[in-house]
């Protein structure tokens, strides 16, 4: 099972939206490195503004949702926060394209 | 414990392993800034602190395991504690040995959590009679008292300022950044805590994001292209453990194991990666076989510090005092408004020493029993994954936005702030020459410092 998910990930999947665009201008394209990594300060931004939005926008539902289902908001905000960011996280990873070319030795 | 509270423990030790093998996996991933949030968020969102310290057991198998499989494949460290790794990972690797380090390092893993559990827990259950006697106080300058576990966190906090890169800034930022802290509380008028913690956290990362925001700095990130990634080859590797390792890596392995994991109540967990792997290599004559050493016992070591820098702070003293404790493990420290208390303070007085020391060694088996054969059959690919489909932005994104989210929680918009303040000032200390955690003991030992600041008659 693990066989197949990975190699579903690694070879089935298109990489990502932009990924032709990438293959065709990534020799040129400047990056920044941050931390290590190699990004594009325009798909950061984009990135992070998505999970902060999505993450405060939970965060403040959380007292109508406590109030909906009877518990305590204190807690469920920063569930419901976590969870915002979280899915935020999983947009962006459609939305920004990764930086690094993998080869063998 | 009843049946539900063992089901969700097997649960979220599962969940806690698959996340960090993936975290440990993806470059530039700092342990505290991955591990102390979401442990925090747990915290918050009022999970048994029994329940988080399960998870937390399992993150540090499974990310201190994953983390030094980038190394190996690539000489990329997977999080801050496989850097001492890179320079014995690229000579094995030049000597055709990638597979080799792969599977040492995943093994002495194992070793080095275990040695570590069953060297803390028996300590600490010598040691535990002592909290008392270190949570008492003594008045040391007029109107000035001080708990004796203080003097441990000083010690360890002179030692790492004396390990750091940059010694003498260090010793001097000391006074300086806790008289800040203590400042912006001043202000708030509250002891506020997570958004400084999670300020340090990001100080790096921020100070380099901003640095961006300078015309001619931003020229100095600029890179062309794509990252270059080469990846090594490997063979088949055994599942047996017992085949992986030689007799004296799991002998070396074992005593600095157990070693460390003592020395990590109050020293940093990086510095004794570093010192005793470079003492074994210097051992041997040949460099590979220096190298593979090293390496070897290297990763053991990283999960022996995690697991020991946690343990003794979190049983016997009650306190962080040492970088571990006050990084990753931190929010178990702090005072938590939906527990009234710590989760320190509740773990410890909610269940007793051996359903804790069970959970902990339960929850590493169970990491282990997933991150093992997993990693041992599918590091490759699942390195070749997270590579090629994790983009760097969305994890940073991810990251801030979870930040952001705790510090407005903390102390609303006040508290946004202060997180950027602290952030700029602790990621220019770290670019100078810092470790982060004098910094962190730093923001634990603030209010008594100052306090001992104010009291002397010069």
């Amino acid at each position: 099972m693990v066989d197949v998910l990975l190699n579903v990930l690694n070879n089935k999947i298109p990489s990502r939206v932009f990924h032709d665009v990438v293959l065709f201008v990534g020799d040129e394209e400047v990056f920044y490195e941050l931390y290590g990594e190699y990004v594009s300060l325009r798909e950061f931004g984009v990135a992070t503004l998505i999970s902060t939005i999505l993450a405060l926008a939970f965060y403040f539902m959380s007292p109508y949702v406590a109030n909906l289902i009877g518990v305590p908001p204190t807690g469920l905000s920063i569930t419901l926060g976590a969870v915002g960011a979280s899915v935020g996280f999983f947009i962006s990873v459609f939305l920004t394209r990764v930086k690094r070319v993998i080869k063998e030795v | 414990m009843d049946p539900l509270t063992v089901l969700l423990a097997v649960l979220l030790s599962a969940l806690s392993t698959i996340l960090y093998i993936f975290i440990g996996i993806l470059p530039g991933t700092d342990e505290t800034a991955t591990m102390a949030p979401i442990l925090l968020t747990l915290l918050l969102m009022g999970v048994d602190p029994l329940l988080a310290l399960v998870w937390f057991a399992a993150s540090i198998a499974a990310f201190k395991m994953a983390d030094s499989i980038p190394v190996a494949l690539a000489g990329i460290p997977g999080g801050v504690m496989a850097v001492p790794q890179v320079p014995d990972a690229l000579t094995a690797k030049d000597a055709g040995l990638a597979d080799t380090i792969l599977r040492k390092g995943i093994a002495s893993s194992v070793v080095g959590q275990f040695v570590a559990l069953a060297t803390t827990l028996t300590i600490s259950y010598y040691l535990m009679p002592l909290g008392d006697w270190l949570r008492a106080t003594d008045e040391v300058l007029p109107n000035v008292k001080v708990a004796r576990w203080f003097w441990i966190l000083l010690i360890g906090l002179l030692v790492l300022a004396l390990t750091s890169r940059n010694k003498g800034l260090a010793l001097i930022s000391i006074p300086a950044f806790a008289l800040g802290v203590q400042g912006l509380r001043a202000v708030y008028g509250r002891s506020v805590y997570i958004s400084f913690f999670l300020g340090i956290t990001i100080g790096p990362m921020m100070f380099e994001l901003l640095s961006m925001l300078h015309t001619e700095l931003k020229k100095t990130y600029e890179r062309k292209g794509l990252k270059e990634i080469k990846l090594a080859k490997i063979g088949e590797i055994p599942l047996n453990p017992l085949k992986i390792l030689t007799r004296e890596e799991v002998a070396q392995s074992t005593l600095w194991s157990a070693v460390t994991s003592i020395l990590a109540t109050v020293m940093s967990p990086v510095g004794l990666t570093i010192l005793i792997g470079d003492l074994l290599r210097e051992s041997k004559k040949d460099k590979v076989r220096g190298s593979v050493l090293a390496y070897t016992v290297r990763d053991a070591v990283k999960n022996a510090t995690y697991i020991g820098g946690t343990v003794i702070p979190l049983l016997v003293i009650g306190q962080p005092t040492g970088p571990m404790a006050a990084g990753p493990a931190m929010p178990f420290f702090q005072k938590l408004e939906n527990l009234g208390m710590s989760a320190r303070d509740y773990l410890v007085t909610h269940y007793d020493y051996l359903t804790i020391s069970l959970s902990l060694i339960g929850s590493s088996l169970i990491a282990f029993l997933i991150a093992y054969p997993l990693l041992v059959k599918y590091s490759r690919k699942i390195t070749v994954a997270v590579f090629r489909r994790v983009p760097a932005e969305a994890l940073y994104g991810l990251f801030i936005a979870i930040v952001i989210m705790l510090s407005y929680y903390d102390a609303r918009i006040a508290g946004v702030f202060g997180t950027l303040i602290i952030s700029i000032v602790s990621g220019a200390l770290w670019k100078l020459g810092v470790s982060l955690g004098v910094l962190f003991m730093t923001l634990v030992a603030a209010p008594t410092l100052v306090a001992i600041l104010m009291g002397l008659p010069i």
